[in-house]
């Protein structure tokens, strides 16, 4: 490796698209989303530097430690839900906040709605299979499931949207 | 709702995109700058660090400065023209190395450097510094003269080979030069130190007894002296004196 620093920005030039859009429609603010795939990231690149070429699949290395995140980010504000209700706004509970609302379209912003009220099993589903183009297998390895059981879950999480949108 | 249309509606979502100026200036502040940073850009750092060193290292690094900067100068000032503000201290290197050559050695580096002299005075030519001229024509002529000063007869094959490669190289670019509608003035000296030389050479072979093809080229070198053709001249002799390597 030459210059590792030239390699991770290739590396984040590449996936740093998907991995936002990815966290963006996870969470309910553009702030958020910047401040997690930031620390997607950080955490990337200090691998990158210990572990070398170790990772064979980056992409799937970032959604990794992407939705790691995530899940870490709603405990933490149910947390401080639970700790004190008015310390959250009204927007944020309210899933949209002022500033996403002007980044998207309205039209946009039903369909993320509609994603936002699946389960997150099916929300990462639909993002990856429609939007990120990865394969039925692609996404069984990312789960850790059989292609079968991604199959239904793709299957379910299309009904639900049909439904409400 | 069909299936394809949800699917429709889904792809609307690729539009999400992060904002391109947060993209970059995350990269920079979690990669550092990845542009390799300028000359100046890198003297300045030195400066910026400078507070932080300890005292042990200032000397190094002042030292480091210094020579760097030195260094860099006299680079600078290899490229320079007479009446360029650098070109002092280029005569200056030459100066230092000429202390260097040996002294048979130096007719031939004297020389070369009145044909570097003329190569500037060509590009002052070509280039229009009308203000220069004057100063390089004068270089010129005071390197000739000094030229002319160390020009002896070499005993020595190859080095009497290398001073008419430098003779004949510095007439090519007179030739130019003036082509440029320079006017180098008498170049007296150089020819003179040349046709005595070539004089001693032919007084030397006529008291010599030759065969009748040297014979044929002794006359063909009397012939180039008194045309003023004296690097041809020379060579002529060395042809003479020394055939097995002429060939």
């Amino acid at each position: 490796m030459d210059n590792p620093q030239k390699e991770f920005s290739r590396i984040y030039d590449q996936h740093i698209g998907r991995i936002y859009r990815f966290v963006f429609l996870r969470v309910s603010s553009t702030e958020v989303a910047q401040d997690i795939t930031s620390e997607t990231f950080s955490r990337a690149w200090s691998s990158f530097i210990r572990q070398k070429n170790e990772v064979k699949n980056w992409l799937a290395f970032l959604y990794q430690i992407a939705r790691n995140l995530i899940v870490d980010f709603y405990r933490d504000r149910d947390r401080l839900q639970v700790v004190s209700a008015n310390a959250v706004t009204d927007s944020f509970v309210a899933g949209i906040d002022l500033e996403e609302k002007a980044a998207l379209s309205s039209e946009m912003l039903q369909i993320k709605q509609a994603l936002s009220k699946l389960g997150q099993e099916q929300q990462e589903v639909v993002i990856w299979r429609y939007l990120d183009g990865l394969s039925n297998k692609e996404i069984a390895q990312l789960l850790d499931k059989p292609e079968g059981t991604v199959r239904v879950i793709i299957h379910r999480a299309l009904e639900s949207l049909k439904a409400q949108l | 709702m069909t299936e394809k249309d949800a699917l429709k509606k889904i792809q609307l979502l690729k539009g999400i995109e992060p904002n391109k100026d947060w993209a970059v200036l995350n990269k920079r502040r979690l990669l550092g700058d990845l542009r390799q940073p300028g000359l100046a850009e890198q003297i300045l750092e030195v400066f910026q660090v400078w507070p932080n060193l300890s005292w042990q290292y200032k000397p190094v690094l002042a030292t480091v400065v210094f020579a760097s900067l030195l260094a860099g100068t006299f680079s600078l000032a290899q490229s320079s023209l007479p009446g360029n503000l650098l070109y002092p201290v280029k005569k200056l290197t030459e100066r230092a190395e000429s202390v260097f050559i040996a002294k048979a050695e130096l007719p031939r580096a004297r020389l070369e450097l009145a044909s570097r002299r003329l190569n500037e005075l060509a590009e002052i030519a070509q280039t229009n510094q009308v203000k220069a001229l004057a100063s390089a024509i004068n270089e010129f002529q005071a390197s000739q003269l000094e030229a002319a000063k160390n020009i002896t007869s070499s005993k020595s094959l190859k080095l009497t080979k290398e001073i008419v490669q430098a003779t004949e190289k510095i007439e090519q670019e007179k030739e130019k030069v003036e082509a440029l509608g320079v006017d180098l003035g008498e170049t007296r000296e150089l020819n003179e130190a040349l046709s005595q030389w070539v004089d001693r050479e032919i007084k030397d072979l006529e008291s010599r007894t030759l065969t009748d093809s040297q014979q044929e080229l002794l006359a063909k070198a009397k012939a180039d002296y008194g045309e003023g053709n004296f690097a041809q001249a020379l060579e002529v002799i060395l042809q003479l004196t020394y055939p097995q390597e002429q060939e």
